[in-house]
């Protein structure tokens, strides 16, 4: 089966070079150009994942609205938000819109936005597989579902997007080793600096500590990197 | 030399001292007129009291002031104090400095030629009660006493006393066996006729070194209104003849007695109903005697204010300062206690000539100053006398001096009133300047970012202005610099967009050649052009980083770290694998060297510097790295390299967003911002960065970072 992606992005031209690169790898996609736009199709029907540019022509947050609308018509289908500002990063975290994932819009867009659609689509099915076998990490209070991206700290659901879901991952699959930023960078599916590494972990921690104000499992090696020692 | 506003205000408060120049001008002038009014005053008292007593003829005859002989004419003082017979010349004091001399030329008769040792006398009379007391201090060279056995009165030294009234003239005498009480003698008219002894003249003889002295007294009612007093010398005292005879009045020429001179009652009568409080009249006759007077110069004590006890202290404490300033008088002194038997005062003369006058003179060292006018007294177109008004200027002096303290005390009060409100204020402008330019200093820093604003001043004068216009100019920089580090942001953000289409388009053009299995050239032009868009990111996010930072740094979490180990991690695994050709030196300190900060970002700002390092050193010299703790807790990190040297006016300039001293290309893009990433998270460390040349014989630069450590003892 082909998937449905709504792309909606207000620059025609890199509307049309998403596009044009998701069909190269085998999706359905409906590009949008507005909100009103998008709503309405989605008043039709709903895709099987959506591609939200956060800025819509003047407004500056008309993917969020667009993103909480979605979300009312259907809690389970994946959101990808593409911002230009960085600053946008942490309201697509903190909002707990019920975005899935993040990617900023520069050189690299490209390069990552097929693995991260694949990704989410891996997941929307282990979801609706409902299997058992789940790859489970256990570590302490921590426990983290590889294929429905749940993540838990003392039984608790910690809400993570995929990147920063990720980013954990790949720290407490190795608990005590140093992770240096490259490493991170890999596991993330991102090519950032190292500053948005330490951004992307300051996110992470700073959901656990909404969870459990004690928590220091995320520790820092002078700046080299991070590892997981509860 | 610099004279502060605190100063110059403190000067001018000097010039409250003018009020005391003002209030003693002042003062004079209301003293003259105080002055002119007196003297006006003094001046018609003077006439009135004329007017009153002119053409009283009766009065005038009846007082004697008709035929007036100076030299015969004896004058009565009004003696101040009690007279005691009894030989001695202390209770004749004051009035003996008026004693007249007698001598030679009132000499009557004398045997062979006169010689002054052998008979002269001061004489001195005066009434007091009922009695005219009369002292003769003779001197004599022999003193020759009556005999005891002689019936004989004139046969020793005695004295002759002749009285005449409207029953004629009596002659009494008065000798003495020895010394002591004696009486007179009445002579009889007739020289067969016994002497009778007067019980009611009595007088003490009392032998001296160089004479004798003879005090009498005679009641007032055997007196008439002529008066003579001869003294006889015998000085052998065998023959016991009269040698000399010296005397008041001439009796063999004139045969008659001078007249007996004293101040007039009736006269003073008349004066004293003219009541003139604090004056003293005088009359004198055309001898100038004195021979009437009223009132005393003495003024009544004018009462001191009795302030409260405050102005009495400030009164007590000021005392002395009032002393350069006012004129001191006597309100204490004595009224002449004796007039003499002439009163000379300038003036007297002219009013005895018949014009009127005023004029001062100074009684008792200066201390006392007297004003007199004087007016002539007339009968029947002549002028037979003066009347002299007197009134001490006391009671305008110690209004003046009154006036004096209080201008005085009150412009020390003003003063230092005035002196510390003025000093207040100055040193409030004073202080506000000094704030004021202190805030404008600290708000900048020597590499021009802009601290704090100016604290507004709620006053609304001009030197809050000055401080609202600094303040707008500070905000107006402000802005500017910021516009500066917002531009770049901006022109990041507009690029970015158009950037991503093209890198989505070329990778696009990229898999659809693949598909067409295209020339190598093709591909090599892909690759160039995807190649120089990550050049052009990589630009773009650097600028970001740099104009994000401030505000990424906010989120960031601050934690304990050693740097010293820190930076041997980041050696090893960051700058020496990066910069493989470079030998960069560091030695980690044995202890720990503790900060608070975060890792991520003083790793980010230490690798800003070794870049920098790397891409100016010298090729083949080494990078050193110094790390230290000083004494006050401090951690300084030198980055030195050999190399270029930077002028010393971009010294501060380098830290600065988008400025950069590079003069040579490089491979990797250069915006100026690695030393602005420095600074500025130096900043957020509450830490300093300054850059310094070699000074020790190499060429180079040496960046010092400053931060402030953790002080062992804290950790526990």
């Amino acid at each position: 089966m082909t998937y449905r992606i709504a792309l909606v992005e207000d620059d025609s031209r890199l509307q049309a070079n998403y596009a044009q690169a998701l069909q190269r790898e085998g999706y359905d996609v409906a590009s949008y150009s507005s909100k009103p736009e998008a709503m309405s199709a989605f008043a039709r029907s709903l895709p099987d994942l959506a591609v939200l540019d956060v800025m819509l022509g003047e407004e500056m947050a008309g993917g969020f609205d667009l993103c909480q609308h979605l979300r009312s018509l259907s809690p389970v289908i994946p959101i990808i938000f593409l911002t230009a500002r960085n600053s946008d990063l942490d309201r697509v975290s903190g909002l707990r819109l019920g975005a899935w994932d993040y990617l900023t819009k520069d050189t690299t867009t490209l390069d990552f936005l097929p693995a991260r659609i694949s990704a989410l689509f891996r997941t929307v099915e282990a979801l609706r597989s409902n299997t058992t076998e789940n790859k489970i990490i256990r570590h302490k209070d921590l426990q983290i579902d590889e294929d429905r991206k749940e993540v838990y700290w003392k039984e608790h659901p910690i809400s993570l997007t995929l990147t920063e879901f990720w980013i954990l991952v790949c720290l407490a699959r190795r608990p005590g080793h140093v992770k240096n930023h490259e490493q991170l960078m890999e596991a993330a599916s991102v090519i950032v600096t190292n500053n948005a590494i330490a951004a992307h972990i300051r996110r992470i921690r700073d959901k656990f500590h909404e969870m459990d104000p004690d928590f220091k499992a995320i520790r820092s090696e002078y700046g080299m990197g991070y590892r997981w020692q509860p | 030399m610099r004279f502060s506003l605190r100063l110059k205000l403190a000067l001018l408060s000097l010039l409250l001292l003018l009020f005391p120049l003002l209030g003693m001008r002042l003062n004079n002038t209301l003293k003259n007129s105080l002055i002119t009014s007196q003297q006006e005053t003094l001046s018609l008292t003077a006439q009135a009291v004329s007017a009153a007593l002119t053409d009283r003829n009766d009065l005038f005859d009846r007082e004697q002031f008709h035929g007036l002989n100076q030299d015969r004419d004896l004058y009565l003082f009004q003696l101040s104090n009690i007279i005691r017979l009894d030989g001695q010349l202390d209770d004749w004091r004051p009035e003996l400095a008026e004693a007249e001399e007698f001598a030679r030329e009132h000499l009557i008769s004398s045997e062979g030629n006169y010689v002054l040792q052998s008979l002269n006398f001061r004489h001195l009379a005066g009434k007091q009660d009922k009695y005219l007391y009369a002292l003769f201090d003779v001197q004599d060279d022999y003193v020759i006493y009556r005999n005891k056995n002689s019936l004989r009165l004139d046969r020793s030294d005695h004295l002759q006393i002749v009285i005449e009234d409207y029953a004629g003239q009596r002659k009494y005498l008065m000798t003495a066996h020895e010394q002591g009480w004696i009486n007179a003698f009445l002579m009889p008219d007739v020289p067969i006729k016994f002497p009778v002894s007067e019980q009611r003249i009595q007088g003490v003889w009392n032998q001296t070194d160089s004479g004798y002295i003879l005090e009498i007294r005679i009641p007032l009612e055997l007196l008439g209104n002529k008066l003579a007093f001869t003294i006889a010398d015998v000085d052998d005292i065998e023959s016991r003849d009269i040698k000399a005879l010296i005397g008041t009045s001439n009796l063999k020429e004139d045969k008659a007695p001078g007249l007996l001179l004293t101040t007039s009652t009736p006269i003073e009568e008349i004066l004293k109903s003219l009541d003139r409080p604090y004056a003293r009249i005088r009359i004198v006759d055309r001898n100038q005697r004195v021979r009437a007077q009223v009132g005393s110069l003495r003024t009544t004590e004018i009462p001191q204010e009795q302030g409260d006890k405050l102005s009495g202290r400030i009164n007590e404490l000021m005392r002395p300062l009032y002393r350069f300033f006012i004129n001191p008088f006597l309100t204490e002194f004595k009224d002449q206690a004796s007039q003499p038997t002439e009163l000379d005062l300038k003036g007297i003369r002219e009013g005895l000539a018949g014009r009127h006058s005023v004029t001062s003179y100074l009684m008792e060292d200066g201390q006392v100053e007297v004003m007199a006018a004087i007016t002539p007294l007339y009968e029947q177109e002549q002028v037979i006398g003066a009347v002299v008004v007197e009134q001490t200027t006391n009671s305008i002096l110690s209004l003046s001096n009154r006036l004096i303290e209080e201008t005085i005390s009150l412009s020390v009060i003003a003063f230092l009133f005035g002196g510390c409100i003025l000093l207040l204020f100055a040193f409030r402008i004073s202080a506000r300047i000094r704030r004021l330019r202190n805030q404008a200093a600290s708000a900048i820093t020597p590499d021009g970012r802009i601290l704090n604003t100016i604290n507004k001043d709620s006053a609304s004068d001009e030197i809050a202005d000055l401080g609202r216009t600094l303040d707008s100019m500070l905000s107006q920089l402000q802005q500017q610099i910021e516009h500066r580090e917002q531009m770049a942001d901006n022109l990041e953000h507009e690029m970015r967009t158009p950037l991503a289409g093209i890198a989505a388009s070329v990778k696009n053009l990229h898999q659809e050649q693949l598909d067409t299995n295209p020339s190598d050239r093709i591909m090599e032009y892909i690759e160039w052009v995807e190649r120089d868009v990550q050049r052009m990111e990589e630009l773009l996010t650097s600028i970001r980083e740099a104009t994000t930072l401030k505000n990424a740094l906010l989120l960031d979490s601050m934690e304990l770290l050693d740097l010293g180990k820190a930076v041997s991690v980041w050696l090893e695994h960051g700058w020496r694998p990066a910069f493989s050709e470079v030998n960069i030196l560091y030695q980690a300190p044995e202890h720990e060297v503790l900060v608070n900060g975060d890792p991520v970002r003083l790793r980010q700002a230490l690798e800003k510097l070794v870049e920098n390092a790397v891409s100016f050193h010298t090729p083949g010299t080494a990078i050193e790295l110094l790390l230290e703790q000083h004494e006050d807790n401090n951690i300084s990190l030198l980055v030195i390299n050999q190399g270029p040297t930077i002028e010393p006016d971009m010294q501060q300039q380098i830290f600065h967003s988008m400025i950069s001293s590079r003069a040579v290309k490089d491979k990797s893009p250069h915006l100026g911002l690695g030393l602005y990433i420095v600074r500025t998270v130096l900043d957020h460390h509450d830490g300093r960065v300054n850059v310094q040349n070699l000074s020790d014989g190499r060429t180079g630069v040496v960046f010092t970072i400053t931060l402030p450590g953790v002080p062992k003892n804290e950790l526990t």
